[in-house]
């Protein structure tokens, strides 16, 4: 992870000198079994460096962090880019930066800047521009065949961009 | 809430009986789950959906609740994906989020197998947050994942009385 151990070995230390140290907010409206997995995932991590705390919260908590850009990470539900139904794409939880304000997408500054055409946000990469003028074409698109067509150039794009665990 | 069924409801089944054939469903606001899984085992619940959670935990309880435990099987979204802010604004903390091998070791890092055991009976699918193959009910791995890592559990169950 090109991080390197501090002088204790029990957590790696980020590029500026400070240890790696980040709060996972979990959601608590979704399952009474999260919280204490994730404590075994803390656990997992701590091996290897990485020192979360855990934060257990409800949606509306997370989602108003996630708007503010105030947030290392969280724990949610999704779809992949729409699911199983093949002609849709961007519903909430999915990595298409389809909603500014939708909070299930790790990269609020990039969702903003997309829909703001720059005026807001942060500038996200080459990919992600791609992605959403991918969505956008989507957007405009009636027949199924197409939808379909573009739904599957989309994901290698969200593959690459999204901020989950699995990237 | 109750929903109370509506008698001019356009559709009809194939026999010709007017749908929907509940007069009404009353729904349960509770303010924390685990209170709602208290009106399941207490029998105070006619159905119940409940997303992921130990099917043991409302299996043991099934007799004095006077239900049943059924598996079903959704959408086979992802579940407990963690999500890092690649827009963060520390910059040190950008730079390392952004970096895709951190991510991937964090990914490989967690014992998956481990969680689904302990805390979904075993009965999840590991798998990666990322398209599945197959059709809905027997998705299973996501087949573009460039990678091993995996979100901790995937398939989403369901529970009903």
């Amino acid at each position: 992870m090109n991080l390197k151990w501090g002088a204790n070995r029990e957590t790696r230390w980020l590029p500026d000198g400070s240890p790696a140290q980040f709060v996972l907010m979990a959601r608590t409206d979704l399952r009474v079994s999260d919280v204490p997995m994730l404590e075994m995932l803390q656990q997992d991590w701590k091996a290897v460096g990485i020192d979360i705390s855990i934060n257990p919260r409800e949606a509306a908590f997370i989602a108003e962090r996630v708007a503010a850009n105030k947030f290392d990470m969280f724990t949610g539900d999704g779809t992949f880019g729409g699911g199983v139904r093949p002609t849709r794409l961007g519903v909430r939880g999915s990595m298409v930066p389809s909603n500014p304000v939708s909070w299930n997408q790790a990269s609020p500054g990039w969702t903003r800047w997309v829909h703001s055409d720059g005026a807001e946000g942060v500038e996200p990469p080459a990919d992600f521009k791609r992605l959403y003028q991918l969505y956008r074409k989507f957007l405009l698109e009636t027949d199924e065949g197409a939808r379909i067509a573009l739904k599957t150039r989309c994901l290698p794009f969200t593959l690459k961009t999204c901020g989950s665990s699995w990237c | 809430m109750f929903l109370e069924r509506n008698p001019y409801y356009f559709k009809v089944d194939p026999e010709g009986n007017q749908l929907p054939y509940l007069d009404g469903v009353q729904n349960f606001l509770v303010n924390d789950l685990e209170t709602g899984y208290l009106k399941i085992f207490a029998g105070d619940v006619d159905v119940e959906f409940a997303c992921c959670d130990n099917p043991s935990h409302f299996r043991i309880n099934e007799d004095v609740g006077g239900y049943r435990t059924t598996p079903a099987f959704g959408s086979p979204g992802f579940v407990t994906t963690i999500y890092f802010n690649l827009t963060h604004e520390n910059p040190a903390v950008r730079e390392v989020f952004l970096y895709r091998r951190f991510r991937v070791a964090l990914s490989v890092a967690m014992d998956r197998d481990e969680m689904n055991e302990v805390f979904r009976d075993g009965l999840m699918v590991v798998s990666n947050a990322a398209p599945a193959d197959g059709p809905r009910t027997t998705a299973r791995r996501g087949s573009i994942s460039p990678t091993r890592a995996m979100t901790p559990v995937w398939r989403i169950s369901c529970w009903t009385r």
